[in-house]
């Protein structure tokens, strides 16, 4: 942690040696979790890389009283949900279907030949079924879905982050599994 | 525990094994004497398992590799960059796209504004009030006893219309509790509400409140969609019922009436003191 902060402080100072250690450190989180808010490798290259850009920008401001992978989690958090404003719903859904058709094509040809194509169909477009769900979320409720449930934050630590409450977090919690649950209820007979 | 809203409150934490010990036990014992919190909680677990099923397509491994001369680049591209007026206007955009409410308020405080202006202009840049264009006033004095009475109907009932918009529209789904918006009570008043449009609509049949009676037509389409809205927890029909009180611009439009209202009143005095200065 100390090692952290000598380098935060450098990088601070503008060396971007210090700078690229933490970008070293962070890539992989961030990249996974923006992969998790936009679901698809194009966004998710772009956002990392626009979290981090921010984040030299801004490193003035970051207080080391905060944890320096809570500061990029939220930098990432705020510009998804201020990108996934911005882009219209038309234009969200038409992306969405590319990149699964995209997607599916990989999956397929990927290296389950071994499995029965029956099923590896089946779960490929059980893939396209959550990701539509996920994408049925407000973006507040994604982002502490996607931090609680693939990135294993605990409810305290998503509350720091987004500067909410704990309740809050809860509550848009048990809203977002509610909306899962509606969106995938026909898997209930079938594979649970 | 007595309570099976206590109960669904921990659900959450149950799910991912954040309860204490316990209130573990306590959860349990709860789940084992109810069957009703027992299956919700079943099936909110599975939904759970079920998004576990989801894969993250891995990117290659030289990915990794070249993600710092790939951002490096990038960095360096956005620093040479010269900063535009495109760029400054879409990092406004930006800003504002991170807040809309803050771009709804900023657009009706400007739009507010305009017309405040506008009025000012028209009363206050002639000096005597024969300069006047009555135009609509003329009409509005001449309208029967029954008219005024319809009239002060209507401002009443959007009176009562934008007190029920302004607490839902200030209720944040995200944030706050719903059971704290009372919407059983909002809906039986939103009811009530329709059916006067109904006949209101009917008695504003003077060309002087076509205005009004559009905004009478506006309001009762939101209300009913109010007076529809389908359980304390229908959170996403509240959000279409705030996103359709933003599209069709009904609190501006209700603030422009209120306006009229007083320019009409100003005028009336203004008449008023010319007729006494000329007798």
């Amino acid at each position: 942690m100390k090692e952290e902060q000598v380098l935060v402080e450098r990088a601070r100072r503008g060396e971007m040696f210090a700078f690229r250690e933490l970008v070293e450190r962070y890539k992989k989180k961030i990249y996974y979790l923006a992969y998790d808010l936009t679901g698809n490798h194009h966004d998710a290259e772009d956002m990392s890389q626009e979290v981090f850009i921010k984040a030299f920008r801004s490193l003035k401001n970051f207080r080391g009283d905060a944890k320096l992978s809570s500061w990029l989690y939220r930098i990432t958090v705020n510009t998804a949900i201020s990108q996934q404003r911005k882009k219209s719903v038309s234009q969200m859904q038409l992306q969405a279907s590319f990149e699964e058709e995209g997607r599916n094509e990989v999956q397929f040809s990927g290296g389950e030949t071994t499995q029965n194509p029956e099923k590896c169909a089946e779960a490929g477009l059980m893939q396209q079924h959550i990701e539509k769900a996920l994408q049925k979320l407000s973006p507040r409720e994604k982002s502490i879905f996607v931090l609680r449930h693939y990135n294993d934050l605990p409810l305290k630590k998503i509350a720091d982050i987004l500067k909410i409450n704990l309740g809050t977090v809860k509550s848009m919690l048990f809203r977002a599994i509610q909306k899962l649950r509606k969106e995938l209820a026909f898997y209930k007979q079938e594979f649970l | 525990m007595n309570n099976c809203r206590k109960c669904r409150s921990m659900f959450v934490e149950a799910i991912y094994g954040e309860l204490t010990s316990d209130q573990q036990e306590r959860f349990n014992s709860h789940l084992e004497s109810c069957p009703k919190c027992a299956e919700e909680f079943g099936r909110m677990k599975s939904s759970t398992e079920i998004m576990n099923k989801r894969v993250r397509t891995e990117p290659e491994p030289h990915y990794w590799e070249g993600y710092w001369d790939h951002l490096a680049e990038r960095m360096e591209r956005k620093e040479n960059q010269v900063p535009n007026f495109s760029a400054l206007w879409q990092r406004f955009k930006e800003n504002f796209y991170f807040e809309p409410r803050l771009t709804y308020r900023l657009a009706g405080a400007v739009a507010l504004l305009v017309i405040g202006i506008f009025i000012g202009k028209l009363y206050f840049a002639g000096g005597s009030s024969t300069d006047f264009q009555p135009g609509i006033t003329e009409q509005n004095l001449k309208i029967s006893a029954e008219q005024t009475a319809v009239k002060v109907r209507a401002d009443r009932y959007i009176e009562r219309s934008k007190v029920l918009l302004l607490g839902m529209i200030n209720f944040d789904t995200e944030t706050e509790d719903a059971y704290a918006l009372n919407l059983p009570y909002q809906k039986r008043i939103s009811q009530n509400l329709v059916q006067e449009a109904v006949v209101l609509k009917n008695e504003l049949n003077n060309p002087a409140y076509e205005q009004l009676r559009g905004l009478v037509s506006d309001l009762e389409v939101i209300l009913l969609q109010i007076a529809n809205l389908e359980s304390e927890l229908d959170l996403d029909g509240i959000e279409m019922v705030k996103s359709g009180v933003d599209r069709r611009g009904i609190l501006l439009k209700i603030n422009l009436e209120e306006m009229k209202e007083v320019c009409i009143k100003n005028l009336d005095n203004n008449l008023k003191d010319n007729f006494k200065q000329e007798i």
